[in-house]
């Protein structure tokens, strides 16, 4: 499950990580990437109930807790303007763009939200 | 399971395809995603689709005099359920009752042969479609 969505903006990063717990639950291996400004969803401080948003918090301890495998694209974090101290974890494990590529190739299926 | 049954459970899987809708009707990718289980239907395949997000709003009645704007893109699709209702290929259509409830959306607003589902549907489309596809922008 690739994550390119923020945690703010709309519910669809909201609803993608939904969507990865679904699997877990329904016991399908699964594993979620977050990607270029879905890089966001893992990092701290981010504060959408502000703006009356569903956070996205829950599922960031849910998918910890239940040991579903989370990276984030190590690029796409620097171009946030975030390192991995800013991390809500260190959960989420870093992994590089080019390592995305072997990552997709080596799914069965592969969904981006 | 036997190797027979799992072959046959492969075959039909296989002429199968899982459509996943999640932008609202009114959307290019909803009307794209409702001419694909059409098309797939008329060359004899079965079809399931889970309507997500603002797509439940194809899959309910929204109004008793036809002014909503959803109401068009409803209607082509109570066409299409009426069409395969009970009749071969199959045509399931399930949809996220969390999104439903989110949206102030219940049962009776349902079209007649929507199923309120929930995200596991998704899940046993990739388990038992041949194809998925989700039409996510």
């Amino acid at each position: 499950m690739i994550v390119r969505k923020p945690p703010f903006g709309s519910i669809d990063s909201w609803e993608a990580l939904r969507l990865a717990l679904s699997f877990y639950a329904e016991r399908e291996p699964v594993t979620v990437v977050l990607q270029g400004l879905g890089a966001l969803n893992w990092a701290s401080n981010l504060t959408p109930e502000t703006k009356s948003q569903e956070s996205v918090a829950r599922f960031v301890r849910d998918l910890e807790n239940f040991g579903v495998p989370v990276y984030v694209v190590l690029e796409d974090l620097k171009e946030a303007g975030l390192a991995l101290v800013d991390l809500a974890t260190p959960y989420a494990k870093p992994v590089r763009r080019s390592e995305l590529a072997r990552m997709v190739a080596s799914s069965g299926s592969v969904v981006a939200i | 399971m036997s190797l027979e049954s799992r072959t046959r459970a492969a075959e039909g899987a296989s002429g199968r395809l899982g459509i996943v809708l999640y932008t609202g009707p009114a959307s290019s990718l909803f009307a794209l995603g409702i001419e694909l289980a059409k098309a797939a239907l008329s060359k004899g395949h079965d079809v399931v689709i889970f309507a997500w997000g603002d797509a439940v709003y194809g899959t309910a009645r929204l109004s008793q005099d036809g002014t909503s704007s959803s109401d068009g893109a409803s209607s082509r699709v109570a066409d299409l359920l009426q069409a395969h209702s009970g009749r071969k290929p199959e045509l399931v259509l399930n949809v996220c009752t969390s999104c439903y409830k989110t949206r102030g959306l219940s049962q009776k607003h349902a079209l007649p042969g929507v199923r309120l589902g929930g995200l596991h549907n998704i899940v046993e489309m990739f388990r038992t479609c041949g194809r998925t596809v989700m039409l996510v922008p």
